[in-house]
């Protein structure tokens, strides 16, 4: 347990993990991008992405990244075109090498000849069991993002085309075409993927904010869906796909008691740091969902940053870095980034709110609805204005 | 030889899979987070591979789906090719059950383990294990989320019956008052009874309001700083005003009763503020302070903005 952040430490944490993950992190395996995205994302947060991720490194994430990709069949395009997007893992015996045809130029060695009307299909049959999930799309998208690409081998259509199928008569999405559950989640990663590719097409958006309205409980806030109970990771999603949306302040308008009462009901959940329901006990990952959520409604001085800091910092591994769940416990990937988010926000508020060095950790600061740094974020917002 | 034994010999020493040439992952030259698998998960999801490969569907596959589930109770691709085999090969539906039970007793907690039994329920039309089944995870964890959403599902999609699941609500709370996941299903079973059938009703009928309104109170009386029936309370007014005689009367009641707790003050606080008069937000002003101060400081920053939100209130209202 330590009061100061131990960026090194973390650092470490962070290289150690992009070499190897320990044999617990099986469980991982469906979902492995969404690791790579903490690790990298972190990085960034932590400022020390240029200088850790070399370029020879960074080509080589992005194309492991595009190994997963599936892509429509280049013989039958139209053939379960419900898969397409990206997958977490090779593991049921696709190539590394999926041959994406291109024109210009093909980074990976072995490609079959490319022909011009072609682009961004790949050279074997889509099998039904090879589904990409949103979660996994989402995590795509955001790395290539994170190592400044443009997104250029990402067959835009194929993936906002399957998200189509994925959209529930309710306004969810289910997470992927094999079925499951669905809820808000996966409804917010929909609305993160269409943001990523600046194409809102997968989306019935009238459908979606039904959904997000019904899912406002009685304690005025989210639940993973209507009339299940508020929760502060499904909060988060529905503020952030409102925020994405542009349609935040329409649907909570400022002043407006829905809107208070909203605030209210994620201020009070701060104990030292913040648990993620009513009557249950502070975790770290609660400093992103509850501390982004109030990040994006313009309310964060509300809540006292002290004690959410040093309920993360106490909750630092002190040995081999990374931030666990809870104080003196063992950290993982997710709860470490974020704690890092949590940080970022903390960092960012009193700094605006002229708070000065107490809260400096000398962190990016983040774009609370997508899950970037800013400075990440900017690179391909300012693109589109 | 027992399941458990058979799992330990590996699938490439099993003779009936010798005819299988396993297929080894290509994760490409350099390989980022690998993740440091045990060699014998290695060796089956080879195995898997070759499976899908030759699009194999037999009890055999089914074993190998088995197997792999319980290094990897996550893998949605492994859990969709058990149901595409379990749609096409002869089996026994209890077994199954008995199957994904058992994974819901040890991971209580996963997404991939619920919606497989989901799968089942639906697709063979038979709910008779689900609310006990559901009930025993929630006597493990009465605020396991996909316990409790997987029970509103069976209730809602089989019609089951409410007045029932209240008294299964009562049970729970009764054994952990601070259960807001059951206060969640209790204000389920409300909904469901009056708003969800009337889809033209905004807010709960005041007779009920009223029934509720006790029910809170008679666990309010027990432990006056449980949030739980504090926002369940707040909850019923939803949709309709709070200012209400009989519920100032009680709260005003309480305020004296049970020094201290933040959670009568903020309810009042709101009430005041709904009768937008200067006595009432003078009042509110007064509780607002001393929560700021005395009864509340973990959340002072918060009662700073509300005060100073009633000030100008209250001002503007003595400038008319």
């Amino acid at each position: 347990m330590s009061q100061s952040f131990e960026i090194e430490k973390h650092i470490k944490y962070i290289k150690r993990n992009l070499m190897a993950l320990p044999s617990p992190y099986t469980s991982a395996l469906p979902n492995h991008l969404s690791i790579v995205y903490f690790m990298l994302s972190g990085l960034d947060i932590l400022d020390r992405l240029d200088q850790e991720i070399d370029d020879t490194l960074s080509t080589q994430i992005k194309e492991f990244v595009y190994s997963r990709q599936i892509l429509p069949y280049y013989q039958q395009p139209d053939d379960n075109i419900i898969n397409c997007g990206f997958r977490g893992a090779n593991f049921i015996g696709q190539p590394f090498d999926n041959s994406v045809q291109q024109q210009q130029q093909s980074t990976t060695s072995s490609s079959t000849p490319s022909s011009s009307s072609l682009c961004l299909c790949q050279s074997y049959p889509i099998v039904a069991c090879d589904q990409s999930t949103l979660a996994n799309s989402y995590c795509a998208l955001m790395i290539l993002r994170i190592l400044r690409d443009d997104l250029g081998r990402v067959n835009k259509k194929s993936i906002t085309n399957a998200m189509k199928h994925l959209q529930q008569p309710d306004g969810s999405y289910v997470g992927a075409s094999g079925g499951g559950e669905s809820d808000m989640r996966y409804l917010y990663t929909a609305c993160a993927i269409s943001f990523l590719l600046e194409d809102w097409s997968g989306i019935d958006i009238d459908l979606a904010l039904q959904y997000i309205r019904s899912s406002f409980g009685y304690e005025f806030a989210f639940g993973q869906g209507p009339l299940q109970e508020a929760h502060g990771g499904s909060t988060y999603c529905a503020i952030a796909a409102l925020s994405l949306l542009g349609l935040l302040d329409q649907e909570f308008p400022k002043q407006s008691v829905k809107r208070e009462k909203l605030v209210q009901w994620l201020v009070m959940k701060q104990i030292s740091g913040f648990s993620g329901r009513t009557n249950k006990d502070p975790d770290t990952c609660y400093s992103f969902w509850i501390g982004a959520s109030l990040d994006m409604l313009g309310a964060y001085h509300l809540v006292d940053s002290n004690l959410v800091s040093s309920f993360i910092l106490g909750a630092q591994h002190p040995a081999i870095g990374g931030i666990s769940k809870i104080p003196d416990s063992f950290p993982d990937a997710l709860h470490s980034y974020m704690s890092f988010s949590g940080l970022s926000i903390i960092q960012n508020n009193n700094q605006t709110a002229g708070q000065g060095e107490k809260f400096n950790f000398h962190l990016q600061s983040l774009n609370c609805s997508i899950g970037l740094t800013n400075k990440t974020a900017n690179t391909f917002l300012n693109n589109n204005k | 030889m027992s399941d458990d034994e058979l799992d330990e010999v590996p699938f490439s020493k099993r003779p009936d899979w010798a005819d299988v040439v396993p297929i080894e992952q290509d994760d490409g030259p350099n390989p980022i987070c690998p993740i440091a698998y045990k060699d014998d998960f290695k060796e089956k999801l080879n195995y898997f591979r070759a499976i899908i490969k030759s699009n194999e569907k037999s009890s055999r596959a089914l074993e190998l789906t088995d197997s792999i589930i319980q290094d990897c109770p996550s893998n949605y691709t492994v859990w969709y090719y058990r149901r595409e085999i379990l749609k096409v090969i002869d089996f026994d539906l209890q077994e199954e059950f008995d199957y994904v039970g058992a994974m819901g007793e040890s991971d209580p907690k996963n997404y991939q383990i619920w919606n497989h039994r989901r799968w089942l329920v639906e697709t063979y039309n038979d709910n008779s294990r689900e609310l006990e089944f559901i009930a025993e995870r929630l006597q493990e964890d009465g605020k396991n989320y996909h316990a409790w959403g997987q029970r509103q599902w069976v209730l809602t999609h089989f019609k089951l019956s409410l007045t029932d699941e209240l008294a299964f609500v009562d049970k729970m709370l009764k054994t952990d008052h601070r259960n807001n996941s059951a206060w969640n299903q209790r204000y389920f079973v409300i909904a469901q009874q009056y708003l969800s059938s009337t889809p033209s009703a905004t807010s709960l009928p005041q007779d009920v309001i009223k029934k509720e309104v006790d029910y809170a109170v008679s666990f309010i009386k027990y432990s006056p700083n449980n949030e739980s029936p504090w926002s369940y309370l707040r909850g019923l007014y939803n949709g309709t005003s709070l200012n209400d005689e009989d519920l100032i009367k009680l709260l005003v009641e309480m305020k004296g009763k049970y020094i201290g707790c933040a959670h009568v003050l903020s309810l009042l606080i709101d009430i005041y503020v709904e009768q937008n008069k200067p006595e009432s937000l003078t009042e509110a002003v007064k509780i607002c302070t001393s929560l700021m101060n005395n009864i509340d400081q973990i959340h002072r920053n918060y009662w700073q903005y509300r005060l100073s939100s009633l000030e100008s209130k209250l001002n503007s209202l003595k400038q008319q």
